[in-house]
């Protein structure tokens, strides 16, 4: 022990330079995260008294419909948002990374530039493209003969806005992810199979897929956290009307009952009860994952 | 070799310092700011008392604020805008609960009146003479931020949000509908002569209001009961609740209002002539023109069905942490004197809460947009009597549960169901 603080002095200098990072990390993000294991047992308005509570936020939150529809409604978005887009998104990192492919550099910044683009001005593009009576969308529906959807009254519909955003804004990180992975896979891999006469599909299930397990992993991973997490999407989409019916979502849930109802102790149980759930699922990818592995 | 690395050390050193001041600064300039710090190091500068503001773009004038610093050459008054509405409010409170070198005074919205549980945070304005100036203001808004008792003041009125009603006055003629404010503000006295009228209009043009939950915000607006009494307990699904709702749902189920949708949907429909009439606060002026420039000239303003209401308007107080009181009163009282009041008018029409100067013909408001209409004669009638009705903070809640119910019914549910299922929702949320 006192031969680690010994190194620390002598190497004063850089952990001075370090160490604005860590006091703001400790003062922005540590000191509240563990604050918040507090507040979750108490009901506080914000400005008044804080009273203990024990773990009533916790027992009411597992009593409210709302919490629970906002759960499955979060699910389904996850599911919708990212199912379809990961299998896309390994789709297009193949045909990229395929060696008839020219101009490879121009795809990947095209697929990509979605993800850096500001997610609130995005929201607002679909808004308008999705909207019941002037939209983009609707326009060109009627014009080739279909009729009208109106994408904010139904609840899957505006779940399939939210979905082909999500989509939109991740496919191509993920294709690029993706596409990294493949370069790693060794190219004799590929000579042996062709010289054993396999298909390009042959191929593709039998070394590509076991190869970029982890890095698949990876994603799905990160999709799942993100998943949990949508927030902005709906919130935007909605603007003072959010939610939309059907796009709840727990972040939402717990922002409103925050940040709207002033409830902020059990906002603050919301978002542990969020840890535990996200925490749970990453296990279960990594279990999933595992298990095909032997 | 070494006086290399004593080089780095101090270079890095002076980073750190940087940083941290930096991070500093901003928490320790309300109190002692220098003469050196105020640059000119003239002898008068020294004696300057310093007074943070707080306040949202469109709260007041930043030229009023300019004034102020001119007209008070011993006080550094500094101006902060900060991001309105909710993060305005989360910031605000944040400052309560911390407490240390907050601002001094702060510009308070409808909410005002929510933060009475907790007026020891504020100054107590009647301390410092308000009561002197107190005829000067509406009465219902001055009482907005008074304690039942009428013994503290935590905020002196800015503006007012009188509700109007909006109408296009070519779409009434071509319904047949005599046209100009008077007679429609005469024919529109109760929400039924309003749908009656409506019904007319959408007959003849296809027209309709705006959405459900407008006319249930617009009628509740008019009540002098909102969801909690003043004892705290709720009374949301009492009558006078449960008969906005009703008109609502009725508006709504004869074809009356817009489908409920976003906000640039309805902008878009108030340009091309699907919405002919709605009810808005004054501050709906610039929204409208900004919305619906195609139909420049074609708008007038009459007073709203159900009587005066109010949707908005803001105030200013004084944090009770302020080492200054006496300059934070006067400071307030300026920005908030008639006079001031109306530059705001002209700049971004936040309508005055004077009516000593709602006759001045520095009040006339003729707009090309209203037909060269004078607004502020429409507004002025719109804002006496408004009645106030008690807030808590618990509002949100119900306005939230039923404004979803009304928009589940827009969405073709059963009304008595959703109008149930609000209700037992509130009860739950608010059990807990």
């Amino acid at each position: 022990m006192g031969g680690l603080l010994k190194d620390i002095y002598k190497s004063r200098a850089l952990y001075l330079f370090i160490s604005p990072f860590y006091i703001l990390f400790l003062v922005f993000s540590v000191f509240p995260i563990f604050y918040s294991v507090f507040l979750s047992t108490h009901k506080w308005d914000g400005i008044g008294e804080m009273k203990y509570v024990g773990s009533a936020n916790f027992t009411y939150l597992f009593t409210d419909p709302t919490f629970w529809h906002a759960l499955v409604n979060n699910i389904i978005l996850w599911i919708l948002g990212n199912a379809p887009q990961l299998i896309c998104a390994l789709i297009v990192a193949f045909l990229i990374n395929m060696a008839i492919v020219r101009f490879k550099g121009f795809y990947r910044i095209a697929y990509f530039l979605p993800n850096i683009t500001a997610m609130v001005a995005v929201v607002i593009i679909f808004q308008s493209l999705f909207g019941n009576e002037y939209g983009l969308i609707n326009f060109l529906l009627q014009k080739v003969g279909l009729s009208r959807i109106e994408w904010f009254n139904s609840p899957f519909a505006s779940r399939v806005v939210i979905a082909a955003m999500i989509c939109w804004r991740y496919m191509g990180y993920n294709a690029i992810i993706y596409l990294s992975g493949l370069q790693r896979i060794p190219k004799d891999l590929y000579e042996a199979a062709e010289l054993d006469g396999a298909s390009t599909v042959q191929t593709f299930l039998r070394i590509t897929l076991p190869m970029l397990k982890p890095i698949i992993l990876f994603s799905v991973m990160m999709s799942t956290i993100g998943g949990f997490q949508i927030f902005t999407e709906p919130q935007v989409l909605a603007g003072t009307q959010s939610p939309y019916p059907g796009t709840d979502t727990v972040v939402l849930y717990m922002f409103r009952e925050g940040f709207t109802y002033q409830n902020y102790g059990y906002a603050a149980a919301v978002s542990w009860v969020l840890f535990i759930i996200i925490g749970l699922l990453s296990v279960l990818n990594w279990k999933v994952f595992n298990k095909s592995d032997d | 070799m070494k006086t290399k690395s004593f080089g780095l050390t101090a270079i890095l050193l002076a980073c750190v310092l940087l940083v941290l001041t930096a991070c500093g600064s901003n928490g320790s300039n309300g109190s002692n700011n220098t003469a050196s710090g105020n640059g000119n190091g003239e002898s008068a500068s020294t004696e300057k008392i310093p007074l943070k503001l707080w306040y949202w773009n469109g709260a007041i004038s930043d030229s009023t604020i300019e004034a102020a610093k001119a007209k008070f050459p011993n006080i550094d008054l500094q101006a902060e805008k900060l991001p309105s509405g909710d993060d305005y409010f989360t910031k605000l409170k944040a400052t309560l609960v911390g407490g240390g070198d907050g601002p001094d005074i702060v510009a308070m919205d409808s909410w005002v009146s929510s933060m009475l549980t907790y007026k020891d945070k504020f100054v107590n304005l009647y301390d410092q003479g308000a009561k002197d100036v107190q005829s000067k203001y509406l009465d219902w808004k001055w009482k907005m931020a008074a304690t039942p008792d009428d013994k503290y003041l935590i905020g002196m009125p800015i503006d007012v949000a009188p509700v109007v009603l909006y109408y296009r006055t070519d779409l009434l003629e071509k319904a047949g509908i005599p046209n100009t404010p008077d007679a429609v503000s005469t024919a529109v006295k109760t929400w039924d002569d309003y749908f009656a009228l409506l019904k007319k209009l959408k007959d003849a043009t296809g027209a309709t209001t705006g959405n459900i939950a407008d006319i249930y915000n617009t009628i509740m607006g008019q009540s002098s009961k909102s969801y909690f009494d003043e004892q705290g307990n709720y009374i949301g699904d009492q009558a006078h609740v449960k008969s906005a709702y009703d008109m609502s749902v009725k508006a709504d189920q004869e074809g009356l209002t817009f489908p409920y949708s976003n906000g640039s949907e309805q902008n878009a429909a108030i340009n091309n002539g699907k919405i002919g009439m709605f009810t808005g606060a004054s501050w709906a002026v610039g929204d409208l023109i900004s919305a619906a420039p195609d139909t420049k000239g074609k708008w007038n303003i009459a007073h709203p069905p159900g009587g005066a209401g109010n949707q908005g308007g803001s105030f200013f107080g004084a944090l009770s942490s302020t080492k200054h009181p006496k300059e934070a009163y006067e400071v307030i009282q300026f920005l908030v004197s008639p006079e001031n009041l109306v530059t705001a008018y002209k700049e971004f029409g936040n309508y005055p809460s004077t009516p000593e100067i709602y006759t001045s013909p520095d009040m006339v408001n003729k707009n090309e947009f209203f037909g060269n209409q004078d607004l502020s004669t429409v507004f002025a009638d719109a804002a006496k009597d408004v009645k106030v009705a008690h807030t808590d903070s618990r509002d949100t809640v119900a306005s939230t549960a039923i404004t979803d119910a009304l928009v589940a019914v827009d969405k073709k549910r059963d009304p008595v169901k959703s109008w149930q299922d609000a209700q037992d929702k509130i009860k739950k949320q608010l059990s807990h």
